[in-house]
């Protein structure tokens, strides 16, 4: 970028004057109150919106008695030509030269903030400029005596690491949402496991086979005593029957009222695997629509842009004025009226667009509350396929169950007396009818055992089942919380790079100046450990700028402005006010030789009272300046 | 922020998080390529958009996709 004019109306001391600039260095030589600090104010204020001295309030930079000031530029970037001006009321306007004619196009104008449009179109901000290109009066030592948490601020902001760090808090907060949501799960399956320690399989097994034992002993008994046993046990195993008979029609109910709808399992399968390629198909539809509500937006702001430029065309058009309210230049109502033409065209060409746009993304919209329609469903059938594993699984239990006493009932015949030794020698009825009845008693309180334990038995499958369940989402919790961490530590990582890749070449950058400026003796300059404090190392041991003398300082300082301007992308030129200020007569010549060095690689604009700057840069394009009046 | 930096955020983003799943068990043992394409997802949509449009439920929502794949 080259500095071609600075255009001034009612601004600072100036009542309107233009200053046209050179390459190479521009010297704005004057004594003091003649308005050298107005011009630099002037050039930062167009790019920044900002004053160059911090707290200093818009209005007072407007001459004195004006209700408003306006500073300008003429510049270059690349091939094209611009004009920026910039109110003290806020407004903005940048134009662009048209090629091969002496017409400007407006590209924005109006109250808005310009400053990320202008960022993005030229590559500077505010920070930039501030800290790399300008040198303001006394800036260095408001610098050195800035606390290291302000230095480390306008480090973020240069390097953009501001942003980085509000995306890390977002992640940071993700985080903390899946630390919750983990605990949350890991309390659910220590409750779990705590009901589901113990396994009844085998205890099922030892009483189902005692249970066989003492059934055969009291129908053997029963035989023996002449009294029907096989009449008493057929009896209880045909009311076990019933029993058996009943759970496993209850059990065939609730299996139907789950099904209702579907004829069997594998249609509910079929279902869920059509609904399962339905939403895999529409997956990309989420964020079609954040890009499309991105694009609507993206309109939006195009629009009302338009409209303000159409409007402040329209008014230039029936102002009486003839002059620009913001740059001041003759109005041609010609040439405005065929701009406003195509702004509207172009406004009318959006709206269309943002129409079109709008009822595609309430299709979309549609369509994602229809596919969160087939996810419920997908959910509640995923239910439905639990409910009946759980279901089939009672069923085939019971069916054994069923299965046992059925046989049992088929077989019994009348029993044939065993000569076994218990049996054998209780001849005496009323000892056989006390034996049969302890055995009955065991036989029943072993039922009522075995009912309880199957009972448990149906409860731990089921709660197996949900272990299972919590357990797949404690594992995508997990992942979700690490994927977290690793974005957490993915940012860091960036906030790392990106200083090393920025710092790292401004540090090499200070050394050459450094050499050029034969300043050798600071070796090992850290920018980062002080943030942005060019702390020194100088054999061994560690001195940063407070222990410098004045002089050197400054010497260090501006090393420290080039190589810092060069490491963001320099903007080709820089702006120091008064440099030779608080110089030794050594120092000033060292200071006049490292503008000249610069100027050979970028525009440097100088202003100055000190005539040696003035005798030392006899090539330099000259501007001076008197008490509110300055002649070129 | 230098705009050719600013352009490249994604990209040195993405070499650092595939840097640290390489390097830390903790992420390589239990992270596949679907999270961290999820991660790397996540950064440039709220990079792109700002902290004032993008929502943590946003973010959340984009990573724990990819975790239930």
């Amino acid at each position: 970028m080259r500095l071609e004019r600075i255009i001034l109306k009612s601004f600072g001391c100036f009542d309107r004057r233009d200053f046209d600039l050179s390459d190479g260095v521009n010297l704005i030589f004057g004594p003091n109150f003649s308005g050298k600090s107005t011009l630099v104010n002037a050039i930062f204020f167009a790019l920044t919106g900002k004053p160059i001295v911090p707290r200093v309030g818009l209005p007072a930079m407007a001459q004195s008695g004006a209700s408003s000031g306006t500073a300008g530029i003429n510049f270059r970037n690349g091939e094209q030509s611009y004009q920026l001006f910039r109110s003290t009321q806020g407004e903005v306007q940048l134009r662009q030269k048209e090629e091969n004619a002496e017409k400007w196009r407006i590209l924005f104008t109006g109250k808005r903030s310009a400053d990320e449009d202008l960022r993005k179109q030229f590559h500077f901000s505010y920070h930039h400029l501030a800290a790399a290109t300008f040198l303001r009066e006394g800036e260095i030592f408001e610098f050195l005596a800035r606390q290291p948490a302000d230095r480390r601020d306008v480090l973020n902001a240069l390097l953009g690491i501001d942003r980085l760090m509000e995306v890390r808090q977002r992640f940071i907060e993700g985080r903390r949402v899946a630390k919750r949501e983990e605990k949350r799960i890991q309390d659910h399956q220590r409750s779990m496991r705590v009901t589901t320690v113990k396994n009844h399989r085998e205890e099922i097994e030892r009483v189902e086979a005692e249970l066989k034992n003492l059934e055969g002993e009291y129908e053997l008994l029963s035989g023996k005593a002449g009294e029907g046993g096989d009449t008493v046990l057929a009896a209880e195993l045909t009311q076990a029957h019933e029993r058996f008979q009943k759970e496993i029609d209850g059990l065939i109910q609730e299996r139907a009222s789950v099904l209702s709808g579907f004829t069997d399992v594998d249609h509910l399968r079929t279902s869920i695997k059509e609904i399962e390629t339905a939403t895999a198909s529409a997956s990309g539809l989420e964020k079609q629509r954040d890009e499309l509500i991105q694009g609507i937006g993206s309109l939006n702001s195009q629009i009302q842009t338009l409209s303000v430029e159409c409007e402040t065309l329209r008014q230039l058009i029936d102002s009486d004025h003839g002059h620009c309210p913001t740059c001041h230049q003759p109005v041609q109502q010609k040439i405005i009226a065929g701009i406003l033409a195509e702004k509207e065209s172009a406004r009318a060409a959006s709206q269309e667009e943002l129409e079109a746009q709008q009822k595609t993304l309430d299709e979309h919209t549609a369509n994602i509350n229809a596919l969160r329609g087939l996810r419920q469903r997908h959910q509640l059938m995923q239910g439905k396929i639990e409910q009946l594993e759980r279901i089939e699984k009672q069923l085939a239990n019971l069916q054994r169950e069923f299965d046992r006493v059925a046989s049992r009932l088929g077989a019994l015949q009348p029993t044939t007396p065993l000569q076994t030794g218990a049996i054998s020698d209780a001849a005496d009825p009323a000892q056989l009818a006390e034996q049969r009845r302890q055995l009955k008693y065991r036989i029943d309180s072993l039922r009522r055992r075995l009912d309880g334990l199957n009972r448990e038995e149906a409860v731990i499958a089921h709660k197996l089942e949900e272990l299972q369940r919590t357990q797949h989402q404690a594992n995508q919790i997990l992942r979700t919380r690490l994927s977290f961490e690793l974005a957490c530590d993915g940012v860091e990582k960036t906030i790392a790079s990106l200083q090393q890749t920025i710092l790292q070449p401004a540090e090499k950058e200070i050394r050459r100046w450094l050499e050029r400026m034969d300043l050798t003796r600071f070796s090992q300059i850290d920018l980062k450990s002080q943030h942005l404090l060019p702390s020194l190392n100088v054999e061994g041991s560690e001195r940063n700028l407070l222990l410098l003398s004045g002089s050197e300082k400054m010497m260090l300082y501006l090393c420290f402005k080039a190589a810092l301007s060069e490491a963001l992308g320099a903007l080709g030129f820089f702006v120091f006010d008064d440099p030779t200020l608080h110089l030794d007569p050594d120092r000033r010549g060292a200071m006049i030789d490292f503008i000249q060095r610069l100027a050979e690689e970028h525009q440097v604009i100088v202003t100055s009272n000190d005539p040696e700057v003035r005798a030392g840069l006899p090539d330099a394009h000259l501007i001076e300046t008197v008490s509110g009046n300055a002649s070129s | 922020m230098p705009s050719t930096l600013e352009n490249e955020l994604g990209e040195i983003y993405e070499r650092e998080v595939e840097k640290l799943i390489e390097s830390e068990s903790k992420y390589h043992s239990a992270l596949g390529a679907a999270e961290v394409s999820a991660v790397v997802r996540a950064f440039r949509f709220a990079l792109e958009h700002g902290p004032d449009k993008v929502t943590v439920q946003m973010l959340y929502d984009m990573i724990d996709d990819s975790s239930g794949d």
